[in-house]
């Protein structure tokens, strides 16, 4: 049986695993425990960047493991409704809607996707829900105009990122970044980011190219890239257009391939897997947050890792953590939820949204949060909780400067 | 055999013979080329019809292929996909790229984009459709394609796969108004059907087929990877199988044609071969009808013919010869016939002659001794007569002198009565008158007696003798005297001629013949002036001539030849024999070896001509019957 075989059976125990504790919760049983809280999930379980719907749901499934196993929420356990938007927005504001529909539902926790945050905005406005945004990074998903605010990140802000990545790429010596983008509110999001930093530095793209999802290629734009001379690439890509693009620069000419800096789009899905002969030949970092492997040492990490691998057949070490990132958000999200849920003594999305912007601390994996959100700043992270990784030669992130 | 009707006969002959079996065999090559022909015909027919038919096929195909290739390059266009989850944003460019959207080919597609659940997000119209409700959605959803083609609409949905899964979907919809502009496909097609799921008529070119389904010729298949559709062909039987029918007329005329040949082609052999063929015939004919074995026939015509014509003219020559030899010995047989019959005529008349010359002799002995009894007592009578007269004068002058001197006594006046009243003066004269007639009268007695002694011959038949054949002349005239003396004139020139050998008696037979003749065609003419029969002699170098001419009728021309014929006779049977003339060319010719010529001028008569040799052995004569 191939590794694949034996992904594919793991991703079928876990989705059984999922529906049973689903099933349980809409069961009924256990009787004393109470009707269940539903906690949603809205991202892309099966397209391009389903490893972080995955992600995000592990880290779900552990924090809502431990909440339960700490007695749950208001009595009532926690439980995790999965819908798939597929990285289409029209599928999230459909699933927005489904999962809206539902009473004990408190929250949804988003996907990766900007753009289908962005198309959900006005839905989870109208349907007053909390969305959780584990992922994606998009400026105008938390930085919205809506008041009230239903949307809290524990997650890249680009605005952050940008002025982050242009930073690193500044500190290592490049001048005339091109900007390589995918066409829609995530890439835009960055464009305004990237440039408004360059800016700062009083620097200005070499140039600023964008491809469509979809796309099967990025020669054109790697060309004007090269006449452009630029010197180094700032990539905003998720998985499959990431790995199109990487493919497209490793056919290069050695001296016309340029060092890659991503964001971190890429990490959501079977990237490396696809990418790995291309990557030997390009020199790709990109934005990461969280890494169990450079956390191995905190306890809460450490432990979060260990029932990571104890739960997941698919798991048997920290480096086989996939996109850490999501699971690392989504766990500080729940548990965020639980204590916002307990300070507010009810699931009512209006009152748990509010006592969201009430919780004072929490210890969470990727930093400590305290508080993790106010009234008027819903993202939860900062520029310092970014760092640069890599993908080693086995396709683990690895962060840059880690021991 | 007239020429012209055989030649027409002939012809017609031949007409009626090839033609009905040409016309035969052309209606049935022309039937076996008809039926071949258009059992190929259709046979081609259904062959095109099916490369028209898999033409229309493929091109209708082509047509919903390249649909369908356009509809699945659309969904599988990055800008579309990209436009599927850049939601906020994608107004800027969509709006402007779908509108210039075209399916390619003619007719107007209404192209929409619909997100996941069929719900239109674009459209190059104006409206837009949802198509969530449409039962094909949930399929299209789970990212199958979708194609339907009805009498209201012609569908192809494709779904925006990203990532495996449906986010979406292009559908192209044609509304039937647009038919007739997509399906009008130039395929050369008489009649052109598309139909769709039970068989229900989606489509057809031209749009109202005038014609009955039966004018066609169909072919219906369905199209391949498009299982619910139809496509059908249609064929004017007329016009596709029009050149069997060019080539039936086509047949009919050169059938025609040929049957006009067949007739020139005929007249021609008629007049190449029926008319040297008829020719020949009617040579032949003549030939055979006439006899003539000395005509020929014209050796003309084609090689075959004129060999014909040459072995016809041998086998004639070859007859000819054959028939003169056969006339030599027929002649010869004639001749022998005749010789015989004139032998037999000539014995029978010998026979006669003997019997009549015995006779003849007989009676001329037995008068002879009476006649010289009663002449020499005649001339005895007369001596005494003249002595009874001088007594008879002297008793007168007595008488007379008695009478001057003394009275007559009465008895002598009645003497002298009596004397006066029985004429004794005339009778005394006359007696001596008589006397001398008297004596003519025994003279010629006779003379008959001794010309029927000479003429009998009896005994010298057949035997050579020196005569003068002037003495024969005058014995046969005074023989035939009684046959020719009541109507003819025997003019006599006869020349001085010497005695010459040969068969006396046979030749006045032969003058006897020919004067008998002439007389009696003299005759037979019934005129009252007499006729003339001139007989003249003459020598003429070694021979004696003699020509015995008449004033008579003459002899037909007609008969001319004939007359030495025997038995050959004109005259009323039992009047002659008709061996005169017969017997007389066998004297003078054969046995004297003269010649008897015989003419008829034109004024009339007939002129015999006798030209006997005067020696018998130097004319080399035939003298057979010399003992």
């Amino acid at each position: 049986m191939t590794s694949k075989h034996l992904q594919k059976l793991r991703g079928f125990f876990r989705l059984t695993a999922g529906l049973l504790v689903v099933l349980s919760v809409l069961g009924g049983q256990p009787a004393a425990a109470g009707r269940a809280v539903l906690i949603g999930l809205d991202a892309d379980m099966s397209s391009g960047s389903a490893e972080s719907g995955m992600a995000i749901q592990r880290g779900i499934e552990l924090a809502i493991d431990e909440i339960n196993a700490g007695g749950g929420v208001l009595g009532r356990p926690l439980s995790l409704v999965v819908r798939d938007h597929h990285g289409n927005p029209s599928r999230g504001i459909d699933n927005i809607i489904a999962l809206a529909g539902r009473p004990e539902l408190v929250a949804v926790v988003g996907g990766l996707h900007t753009p289908v945050a962005l198309a959900e905005l006005k839905t989870i406005h109208e349907q007053r829900i909390i969305y959780l945004g584990p992922w994606a990074a998009g400026t105008t998903v938390v930085a919205n105009g809506y008041a009230p605010n239903f949307v809290f990140r524990v997650s890249v802000r680009d605005e952050f990122a940008g002025g982050y990545l242009v930073n690193q790429i500044l500190k290592r010596g490049f001048e005339r970044p091109a900007l390589l983008l995918e066409n829609t509110g995530w890439g835009r999001s960055n464009e305004k980011a990237i440039k408004s930093a360059l800016a700062l530095h009083g620097l200005a793209p070499a140039t600023v190219q964008w491809f469509n999802w979809g796309a099967k290629q990025v020669s054109d734009q790697l060309q004007v890239i090269d006449y452009s001379r630029a010197d180094v690439i700032l990539l905003v890509a998720n998985a499959p257009e990431g790995e199109v693009v990487m493919k497209d620069i490793a056919a290069l000419q050695m001296d016309k391939r340029r060092p890659v800096i991503s964001h971190w789009g890429i990490t959501g899905g079977h990237f490396f897997r696809d990418t790995r002969q291309a990557l030997e030949k390009t020199d790709l970092t990109f934005l990461q947050t969280f890494s169990f492997l450079a956390t191995a040492s905190v306890p809460r990490s450490a432990t979060v890792a260990r029932a990571y691998i104890a739960r997941y057949d698919d798991c048997d070490t920290v480096e086989q953590i996939k996109s850490p990132v999501g699971t690392a958000h989504a766990y500080d999200l729940v548990h965020i939820l639980a204590l916002a849920i307990k300070a507010a003594r009810s699931i009512d999305r209006d009152r748990v949204r509010a006592a969201l912007e009430q919780v004072k601390h929490y210890p969470g994996l990727v930093r400590d949060y305290a508080p993790p959100f106010t009234a008027r700043r819903h993202d939860a992270l900062t520029g310092d909780d970014f760092h640069l990784a890599r993908f080693n030669g086995n396709g683990i992130i690895v962060k840059i400067g880690a021991r | 055999m007239k020429k012209e009707t055989a030649h027409t006969r002939l012809y017609l002959s031949l007409f009626l013979r090839v033609t009905p079996l040409a016309v035969a065999m052309f209606l049935v090559i022309g039937y076996i080329v008809v039926t071949r022909t258009t059992e190929s015909a259709l046979v081609r027919v259904r062959v095109n019809h099916t490369s028209q038919q898999r033409h229309a096929e493929l091109i209708l195909k082509r047509k919903l292929d390249t649909l369908k290739d356009s509809v699945k390059l659309l969904a599988a266009n990055d800008l579309v996909i990209n436009a599927l989850i850049d939601v906020e944003n994608r107004s800027h460019y969509l709006p402007i790229f779908f509108r210039s959207l075209r399916i390619p080919g003619p007719g107007r597609a209404n192209i929409s984009l619909v997100d996941y659940k069929g719900w239109p997000i674009i459209s190059n119209q104006n409206a837009t459709t949802s198509y969530a409700a449409e039962s094909f959605w949930e399929a299209v959803s789970r990212g199958r394609e979708y194609f339907t083609l009805t009498a209201e609409r012609l569908l192809f949905a494709a779904p925006v796969v990203y990532h495996g899964a449906a986010e979406g979907a292009v559908i192209v919809e044609y509304p039937s108004v647009q038919y007739p502009l997509i399906f009008n496909i130039g395929v050369g097609t008489d009649a052109f059907v598309i139909t769709g799921k039970n068989g229900n008529k989606l489509f057809s070119h031209p749009p109202k087929i005038k014609l009955s389904r039966d004018s066609f010729f169909w072919q219906k298949t369905t199209l391949e990877g498009y299982g619910a559709v139809s496509i059908e062909t249609g064929m004017i039987k007329e016009y596709a199988l029009g050149p069997v029918k060019s080539l039936e007329n086509f047949l009919l005329i050169a059938i025609c044609l040929n049957i006009l040949a067949l007739l020139a082609s005929l007249s021609m052999t008629a007049h190449i071969v029926t008319r040297p063929i008829v020719n020949l015939t009617i040579a032949i004919q003549k030939i055979t009808n006439s006899g003539e074995l000395n005509r020929r026939v014209e050796e003309a015509g084609p090689r075959e013919l004129s060999e014909i014509s040459k072995v016809f003219n041998r086998l004639i020559s070859q007859l000819q010869k054959t028939m003169i030899s056969r006339g030599e010995l027929q002649a010869k047989i004639q001749e022998r016939t005749r010789e015989i019959e004139q032998m037999h005529g000539q014995m029978v008349m010998q026979e006669k002659m003997a019997s009549v010359g015995q006779l003849a002799a007989g009676i001329a002995h037995e008068l002879n001794n009476p006649i010289n009894f009663v002449r020499t007592n005649f001339a005895t009578l007369t001596e005494n007569f003249t002595d009874l007269e001088a007594v008879f004068k002297d008793y007168r002058r007595f008488a007379e002198g008695y009478e001057a001197r003394y009275d007559s006594p009465a008895e002598l006046t009645a003497v002298r009565a009596k004397e006066s009243t029985l004429q004794i003066d005339y009778i005394l004269d006359d007696i001596p008158a008589l006397f001398q007639e008297s004596e003519r009268g025994f003279e010629r007695i006779a003379r008959i007696i001794q010309s029927m002694r000479d003429f009998s011959h009896v005994d010298y038949t057949g035997d050579l003798s020196y005569f003068n054949i002037n003495n024969g002349i005058e014995d046969t005239l005074v023989i035939a005297r009684n046959v020719y003396k009541y109507h003819s004139d025997i003019q006599t020139d006869l020349g001085d001629l010497p005695d010459i050998q040969c068969l006396p008696e046979q030749l006045n037979q032969v003058f006897l013949n020919l004067i008998v003749n002439s007389a009696q065609a003299i005759e037979a003419q019934q005129k009252r002036a007499k006729g003339v029969i001139a007989i003249r002699t003459w020598r003429e170098g070694k021979h004696v001539c003699c020509e015995i001419a008449d004033n008579g009728p003459g002899i037909p021309k007609e008969i001319l030849s004939r007359i030495y014929e025997p038995f050959f006779t004109t005259k009323a049977p039992g009047k002659g024999t008709g061996l005169g003339l017969s017997i007389s060319y066998d004297i003078i010719v054969r046995k004297h070896g003269g010649e008897l010529s015989v003419d008829c001028p034109r004024d009339g008569g007939t002129v015999f001509t006798l030209r006997i040799p005067m020696d018998l052995q130097t004319a080399g004569g035939k003298d057979e019957n010399r003992a």
